[in-house]
């Protein structure tokens, strides 16, 4: 036993290379830092391209609304309020017959975009300057 | 039972459920909506011969509802509203008004006791009103075809507010 004990003490030992745990680091920084490039340009592109859309739609549909029996009849409620408080139930119908939806959805599916490509925007800053700040106090 | 609640699982099950709840109430709702005004062409058709003196050449040759377009449909622009018309007056009679809304359909409003018609600040009369008025209706879909009207608006005449504007001042 001792024999055997004495044979593996003077075999020497495989360690890995030193700079191993560098290297690996360093590819996982690497990966990190292109995944957060890519999911940035992503939500600038969609960032930007919603802003237009927003407005594209805003100027195509917004005086749409205005000009809409929907819009009419719900500015009722600030010439008549009176007669459509007593008579709520007619006014909520009437404005559920008019509602303009096609114009509505097509007002708020670019803001839905915009706020998700901000909140993945604000969400890979963080985590960036958060990689960064990491980096720092371990140097 | 806290870690259960504050758990993943548990947030998306009861986020799955909120918009379940959401999507079967606005169904309902469009349900509710969808059927009064089927109910409501439904009559006006039944009703058309009467409340307009014949049928017009051609009203039924494409069918009855007369096939609208298809974002048209989506919005159920081919049903008539029941309770709340926009459109210009064509005809007046004793106490009947029919008025063309911006789809080109007619309807027609029944003015009764209690209908208030109203034109800026003044209350009017069915005989102060005047074929080519624009107004807005709020009412009750009647049996017969017609709204039962229970506010009418006179809208002013297009561009009125900028008159206003230069009378003012001037």
């Amino acid at each position: 036993m001792k024999n055997l004990e004495k044979a593996f003490k003077n075999i020497p030992e495989i360690n890995p290379s030193e700079k191993l745990g560098a290297l690996i680091l360093q590819k996982i920084e690497f990966k990190i830092q292109k995944e957060a490039k890519q999911k940035l340009i992503s939500s600038y592109v969609y960032m930007f391209g919603s802003i237009f859309l927003s407005g594209y739609s805003f100027f195509v549909f917004g005086p749409e609304i205005l000009q809409s029996e929907f819009w009419k009849l719900a500015s009722l409620l600030f010439s008549d309020l009176q007669v459509v408080l007593a008579n709520w139930q007619t006014f909520v119908y009437s404005l559920l017959e008019n509602f303009p939806i096609i114009g509505v959805v097509a007002i708020l599916f670019p803001v839905f975009i915009l706020l998700n490509s901000l909140g993945s925007y604000f969400n890979w800053h963080a985590r960036i300057s958060q990689h960064i700040q990491n980096k720092k106090s371990f140097a | 039972m806290n870690e259960i609640i504050k758990s993943k699982k548990f947030k998306i099950a009861a986020v799955i459920v909120g918009v379940v709840i959401c999507a079967l109430v606005i169904f309902s709702i469009g349900v509710s909506v969808g059927m009064r005004k089927g109910r409501f062409s439904s009559d006006w058709g039944r009703n058309y011969e009467k409340n307009f003196m014949g049928p017009k050449e051609g009203m039924f040759e494409h069918g009855f509802p007369p096939s609208p377009g298809m974002m048209e449909r989506f919005e159920g622009k081919g049903m008539r509203n029941a309770h709340g018309i926009v459109g210009e007056i064509i005809s007046i009679s004793d106490n009947k008004i029919v008025i063309k809304n911006p789809d080109n359909q007619e309807n027609t409003i029944a003015v009764g006791e209690k209908t208030l018609i109203k034109k800026f600040q003044e209350d009017l009369a069915v005989s102060n009103l005047q074929v080519g008025d624009r107004i807005v209706v709020m009412g009750k879909p009647g049996d017969d075809g017609m709204v039962e009207a229970q506010l009418i608006r006179v809208l002013p005449e297009p561009g009125m507010g900028n008159n206003l504007n230069n009378n003012q001042k001037n």
